[in-house]
């Protein structure tokens, strides 16, 4: 009874969420920014999870798993799905390849320096996955400070705004990516789930199954709501076949999603299908995400305190170095990276996943860690992309969000 | 101009093919892999309920051209799947994706009510009200003494005390009328269907479950009193019974005011909402019911659909944001249909009906025959042409949820006879609903009232 009165409040919380999150209010600095962005339904999550009031507690959770996996394979499959190579292949090819290897630098950064800091701090039993996880969520940025910002601000540094909002959905095929190796490293992973190789094979026939599967019903032309019941039997059969394979619904529905937006003219039906919803998951994983936060002790502050740094570091050794590497680069500065620090959403799906996946101590704590620096990040973020738009001052999200 | 239309019509029957041929090779598989540990467990289910709504969704297109509603074959790709066939959908994974049901019966309680009109009601009041309690009268006397005089012809009956053979028969007469809301508003939307006919067996339908349901505690307590030893009756459930209604109409109507004052703040994406409201309703009434009879004793359970029905039906006659309403039930209202019908479809009991099919079929032949009498009669009564009045039966034959509840209610109260309560009703379950949305869509095409309107 209690996990079906936690999904009524997530859908509740997710619906007034969604009508209520991104607007343009005019609500004090600090909080605006937070209710702008959405990252006060981390918060609620973390009241309603099991440090506070219990609501979502792990049993709970437990038997969300399914709600969890569906949530998680609509935002891969979404993801997946605005990849489109069409439109990638008329990106300048150095745009491209500095936002992936902006991804890959923050990616080592995190991941080979969480690695090799985090067990001094924590007494963390998986260092590598720990490393992993945590670079993989760092990759990400996002656009949420360029998209509250003054339009007539934008047009004046258009190069650079174009820059950064490709950097910021592209960035986060390398965090995916890398997060999907994580489920063939030897070693990696404690929790004894590992993919196995005739697993790994059994997904791809699968996809390639149901990508056939969904071109073929597509084909016999659907009204608006069978295409709703479809595109919803595809995803979630998807999920349960990836969760019972061991691998990750999220990944799996990615390359679903990818193929399914290179492949058919049916592209934009789908997207005006779940358009509508993408925020309202975006919510609800929120919230999910924040009942999985365990306070712990001062070590979790200190380790996520590193993580953030070098992330920061990381982020803005990226921009240097796409500066050096690209110098004919439009928008490119040496300080490009203050303009990614804020955190994409994409990255908080991959950490539920981690969390559902492989349940244990190292994963909680994990969780923990980078939710302290997703929250860092968010206080970081609209400070770095002032600064760097220091000599536009009406561009300060601070100011101008209404 | 028709070319790709028709390359797609030619195309649709081989691809669907296909399509389960291929979600077949799914179901192999599934047999293969190893469930361990909750993430896996969950896995099991999402593949079970994905493969299952595909499947459903396939083959209830792949039907239609032979003349059959979709929920036909949501129905049969249910049983397919269903413990009794393939075994994807084994009964501890059904009970477990019951919370499906929930949610589809809120939704398809909305629906209906925002389906009925209070304008076309206070026209057609006299007629609906005179139709349900004929076929109810009618049905309920024809199987009554088919069970009582002449059950000695089956040997089910053999081992019962005359007191129990009573009981029994006075259960299994009233539960065999009532009839299905949720296969009725199925077809009706699926065939878009709409005029006074519809509008009448939509009434009809829900009427007859109301009214089927307020008799339901006074049949019971006669039964009980008739066959337990002390005489004991269920008297607080009978007089709960009538605030009970009221209270859920009155808690839908309210529903219903807030929905509509929330949509004019909204305006867009109300889906969510919805299926949230629709969900919460059901589980806030079960909650209601627990709290009432662990608090002061008494089972105070709103009746969920009726809240939902309510509340569409306050939504729909508040008018102005009638069309956000409609579009908002209908958006998610496909997939829901599917797997509820599904799981219906694999919750049908094959055994029972396999066991008692020889009396199960005499009571639908009976059913079917007080379902005519009854419309007949109050076709002559109100007027109906000639043509309605002696089809119109057969858009009553669907029965579902409301005759499985009570029967595992009946079968609690009456433990001697519970088991054949349950196994002759879910027979006879078996038998209509698959008749059932068949006869209901012919029905609407010859009353002419889904002519060149159905969903393409």
């Amino acid at each position: 009874m209690k996990s079906i009165f936690s999904l009524l409040l997530l859908l509740l919380l997710a619906f007034s969420g969604y009508h209520l999150t991104f607007r343009r209010w005019k609500l004090p600095v600090f909080a605006r920014h937070f209710y702008l962005t959405g990252t006060e339904f981390l918060f609620l999550g973390i009241f309603l999870g099991e440090g506070f009031t219990g609501i979502l507690d792990s049993p709970t959770l437990d038997q969300l798993a399914p709600v969890e996996a569906l949530v998680l394979g609509l935002i891969g499959l979404f993801f997946g799905m605005q990849l489109d190579n069409r439109k990638l292949a008329r990106l300048a090819p150095g745009l491209r390849l500095s936002s992936y290897l902006t991804g890959l630098v923050s990616f080592c950064a995190v991941a080979a320096g969480g690695a090799l800091v985090l067990p001094f701090i924590l007494p963390s039993a998986a260092p590598l996955s720990q490393g992993v996880v945590l670079g993989a969520c760092a990759c990400c940025s996002s656009q949420v400070g360029l998209a509250l910002a003054r339009r007539q601000a934008l047009s004046r540094q258009s190069s650079l705004v174009n820059l950064l909002r490709t950097v910021s959905s592209l960035d986060g095929v390398i965090s995916l990516l890398c997060y999907g190796a994580l489920f063939f490293l030897p070693g990696a992973i404690t929790a004894g789930s590992k993919i196995a190789w005739p697993g790994l094979l059994s997904l791809a026939g699968a996809l390639a199954g149901l990508l056939l599967l969904f071109l073929l019903l597509i084909r016999t032309g659907l009204s608006y709501s069978e295409l709703t019941a479809v595109f919803l039997g595809v995803t979630v059969f998807l999920s349960g076949i990836s969760l019972l394979s061991g691998f990750s619904p999220l990944v799996a529905s990615f390359f679903l999603g990818l193929l399914l937006g290179n492949t058919g003219a049916h592209k934009e039906r789908l997207f005006r299908l779940l358009a509508p919803v993408e925020k309202p998951l975006y919510l609800v994983l929120l919230v999910l995400l924040g009942a999985r936060f365990s306070p712990g002790s001062w070590a979790v502050l200190a380790a996520a305190a590193a993580c953030f740094s070098l992330r920061f570091a990381g982020k803005l050794s990226a921009g240097a170095l796409v500066h050096f590497l690209f110098p004919s680069l439009r928008g490119a500065t040496p300080a490009l990276g203050l303009g990614l620090i804020g955190q994409g959403s994409l990255g908080l799906a991959l950490l539920l996943d981690f969390a559902a996946g492989f349940p244990g101590d190292a994963a909680m704590q994990t969780v923990s860690v980078a939710l302290v620096m997703v929250l860092l990040n968010e206080l970081a973020a609209p400070e770095a992309l002032a600064f760097l738009f220091r000599d536009k001052p009406e561009l300060h999200t601070g100011e101008d969000a209404r | 101009m028709n070319g790709p239309r028709n390359s797609r019509a030619a195309f649709r029957a081989p691809a669907l093919l296909f399509v389960l041929a291929l979600l077949t090779l799914f179901a192999l598989w599934l047999e293969s892999l190893p469930v361990q540990g909750d993430w896996a467990r969950a896995g099991y289910l999402n593949y079970s309920a994905g493969l299952t709504l595909l499947f459903a969704f396939a083959l209830s297109r792949l039907i239609k051209p032979l003349g059959l509603p979709y929920i036909t074959g949501y129905l049969f790709a249910g049983m397919l799947a269903g413990p009794y066939v393939m075994q994807i959908l084994e009964p501890d994974l059904v009970r477990r994706l019951h919370i499906v049901d929930d949610l589809a019966l809120g939704i398809i309680g909305l629906a209906a009510g925002a389906s009925i009109s209070w304008k076309e009601m206070r026209r057609l009041g006299r007629s609906v009200m005179l139709t349900s309690i004929l076929q109810i009268g009618f049905i309920f006397l024809l199987l009554f003494s088919f069970t009582f005089f002449l059950s000695f012809l089956f040997s089910s009956f053999a081992g019962l005390s005359p007191k129990e053979h009573l009981a029994l028969c006075l259960v299994i007469s009233l539960l065999c009328s009532a009839q299905s809301p949720s296969s009725a508003i199925a077809v009706i939307d699926e065939c878009n269907a709409s005029g006074s006919f519809t509008d009448t067996v939509l009434g009809v339908t829900v009427m007859v479950d109301i009214i089927v349901i307020c008799l339901f505690p006074l049949i019971l307590s006669a039964a009980h009193g008739i066959s337990a030893p002390t005489g004991a009756r269920n008297g607080p459930d009978f007089f709960i019974l009538l605030p009970e209604l009221g209270f859920s109409l009155l808690l839908g109507a309210l529903a219903g005011i807030m929905l509509n004052a929330l949509m004019r703040k909204t305006k867009t994406d109300f889906a969510l909402f919805i299926l949230c409201f629709a969900f919460g309703v059901y589980k806030t009434s079960d909650w209601l019911g627990g709290w009432s009879e662990e608090q002061f004793g008494i089972l105070m359970h709103p009746d969920p659909l009726l809240i939902c029905m309510s509340a569409g039906f306050t939504v729909r006659n508040l008018e102005k944001t009638s069309t956000v309403f409609h579009d908002a039930v209908h958006r998610f209202s496909l997939p829901v249909y599917l797997l509820f019908f599904s799981l219906a479809g694999a919750s049908l009991r094959l055994d029972a009906l396999a066991l008692m099919w020889p009396m199960a079929g005499i009571l639908c032949l009976l059913r079917a025959t007080g379902l005519f009498m009854g419309g007949t009669m109050a076709g002559m009564l109100s007027n109906t042409s000639k043509e309605i009045r002696r089809i119109s039966f057969l858009a009553h034959l669907s029965k579902a949820g409301v005759s499985i509840g009570l029967a595992q209610l009946a079968a609690r109260s009456l433990p001697a006879v519970g088991t054949l309560i349950t196994t002759l009703v879910l027979a006879v379950i078996a038998v209509n609903q698959v008749i059932g949305p068949v006869a209901l869509k012919w029905v609407l095409n010859r009353a002419g009232e889904t002519e060149g309107r159905e969903e393409t």
